[in-house]
């Protein structure tokens, strides 16, 4: 922790994406180091602090870099320029599935998924039962993925991303949910895991459950950071002066996903909207 | 470039109960689509020692000069067939191995350093288990355990830190193109037959057998098991295939610390 008593500082961070049509423009760029493909700047110089305990929400619509924002705090990709330092252990929960493999049972995706969160096999032993139970999935562990019911899959990724507390928990809104009772019992859990000191980001482009969970609001639009303050002036803000903006190249993630998909693939859901 | 490999060192060795984790689950997900399943991780190399131990024995008419050896031809042949075959299970497959981790890369913060080495740990453990069947099979075929037989941990180090620059260097180019992995595909072929595993090799010059590390490895096997030969007794074969390691670390170290930052983005 730093002695500001900081969990997140965010200095200048400035973020683009390249697409490349050919692969002389890939070996241009990535091993020459010259200047090739398609560029989209995803966030220009955006700059910010959290404080230790701070529940904070992104507030912005598709495009508007938060999912990138996300992945530099938790580390998956860097910042062409500026900082982003985070003071802690980091739990990012940006995609609740994380690849689950439909034809491996359900105790092994969860080994697989557990370690890739960089839990040790000790954490891994220990929260295995509280998982499954929390995700109603203990008797069918030993069952490959692809036999569950519909949402199933989903809900034993929200419930190994969640089973443990960390410093800083970063949560992309790309989360889909279930029934009414399983979206309380997500919510409970959330609220447990970021109570106390424990620093939460989340992104959303609502600001309506983000209010049960955060106290502050930084908008986020066409890569800067429009506003910051309080979670409801933020909203407000966000209602008035933004309108929905597409760029020429998406982020490579998708920042919410549809709010129900085809019941077609063996980890498919039912979801909804944060 | 020297921090680099310090640093990619480390980093495998502070990762490598969550590489063996993740390799343990591989292995299980490349042989649960059948009902017997590993069983047939086993039987594939056996069938195809046994396949080229008929072709050349009889179809040959046991035309093998094996001058020096103090086994039969059956167990230099495994002895070979062995190493090719953990070999082979990487030379072309080993490429896609950051493409098929992408969901988990692109969602947290991975060592992307120890990704080659959980594509080799998921094939090592069938790679231990043929090197305990060939064991068995010299001591049923008369051939008993030696002093020489202590210098297999060497040999299989060896392979292992071969194999993981090569997946390495081989994953990273298949990133910029997967070009490659058709390329790899097509000289796979050319390696089985440049690199002695059917026939010998032992003394020959040429520099595509003294230059050859599947050669060099497939002999280290050899050596241990069917010439009675220690590592050190061959040690120009052994600078060269050092001088090839170099060469190949070198190239993965360039592609790694270019593209490095990048994998997430790219994949």
């Amino acid at each position: 922790m730093s002695g500001d008593n900081i969990a997140i500082r965010v200095k200048h961070v400035k973020k683009t994406y390249r697409q490349y049509k050919t692969n002389m423009q890939k070996i241009r760029f990535l091993l020459l180091m010259r200047d090739a493909g398609t560029k989209d700047e995803v966030l220009k110089d955006v700059s910010f602090d959290i404080k230790k305990g701070e529940k904070v929400c992104i507030l912005g619509y598709q495009q508007s870099g938060k999912t990138t924002l996300m992945r530099i705090l938790a580390r998956v990709i860097r910042p062409d320029s500026g900082k982003a330092r985070i003071y802690g252990e980091i739990a990012p929960i940006l995609d609740v599935r994380l690849g689950f493999d439909g034809a491996m049972t359900g105790k092994d995706n969860y080994i697989r998924m557990s370690s890739a969160l960089g839990r040790s096999e000790k954490d891994i032993k220990e929260l295995e039962d509280s998982v499954f139970a929390f995700a109603r999935l203990s008797k069918v562990k030993n069952e490959p993925i692809k036999t569950y019911q519909k949402g199933a899959a989903t809900r034993l990724g929200f419930s190994i991303a969640t089973a443990k507390k960390s410093d800083v928990v970063l949560f992309d809104s790309g989360l889909a949910f279930g029934t009414k009772a399983w979206n309380d019992a997500c919510m409970e859990r959330l609220k447990e895991l970021i109570s106390g000191d424990t620093t939460f980001v989340m992104t959303a482009s609502k600001a309506k459950v983000a209010a049960q969970l955060c106290e502050r609001g930084i908008v986020l639009h066409e890569g800067r950071v429009v506003f910051d303050g309080a979670l409801e002036d933020a909203a407000s803000y966000f209602r008035k002066n933004c309108r929905q903006h597409k760029t020429k190249l998406d982020d490579d993630v998708p920042e919410e996903p549809a709010t129900e998909q085809p019941a077609q693939a063996d980890t498919d859901d039912e979801g909804v909207e944060f | 470039m020297f921090k680099l490999l310090i640093r990619v060192i480390q980093e495998n060795i502070t990762y490598f109960p969550q590489t063996l984790r993740l390799a343990r689950i591989d292995m299980k997900r490349a042989h649960m689509t059948s009902d017997l399943g590993f069983f047939w991780a086993i039987m594939k190399p056996l069938m195809y020692l046994v396949m080229f131990y008929l072709a050349i024995s009889a179809g040959f008419k046991g035309g093998h000069d094996l001058k020096g050896t103090v086994c039969p031809y059956f167990i230099w042949l495994a002895a070979g067939i062995v190493q090719w075959q953990f070999i082979s299970s990487l030379l072309v497959a080993g490429a896609g191995c950051y493409n098929r981790k992408k969901n988990v890369i692109k969602s947290v913060k991975f060592p992307l350093s120890t990704i080659p080495m959980i594509e080799v740990m998921s094939k090592f453990f069938v790679y231990l288990i043929m090197i305990g069947i060939l064991m068995i099979m010299c001591v049923f075929m008369g051939v008993m355990p030696s002093i020489y037989w202590l210098q297999l941990p060497i040999y299989i180090i060896l392979t292992v830190i071969f194999l993981y620059i090569w997946v390495m260097m081989t994953s990273m180019m298949s990133i910029i193109s997967v070009d490659i992995l058709e390329f790899l595909k097509t000289i796979n072929t050319a390696f089985f037959w440049l690199s002695g595993i059917l026939f010998n090799v032992k003394g020959r010059t040429s520099p595509f057998f003294t230059y050859n590390p599947i050669s060099y490895l497939a002999e280290g096997f050899r050596n241990t098991f069917a010439y009675h030969i220690w590592i050190w007794e061959e040690k120009s074969l052994f600078l060269h295939f050092v001088i090839v390691l170099f060469v190949l670390t070198l190239i993965s170290s360039l592609l790694f610390r270019r593209m490095e930052k990048r994998i997430p983005e790219i994949l």
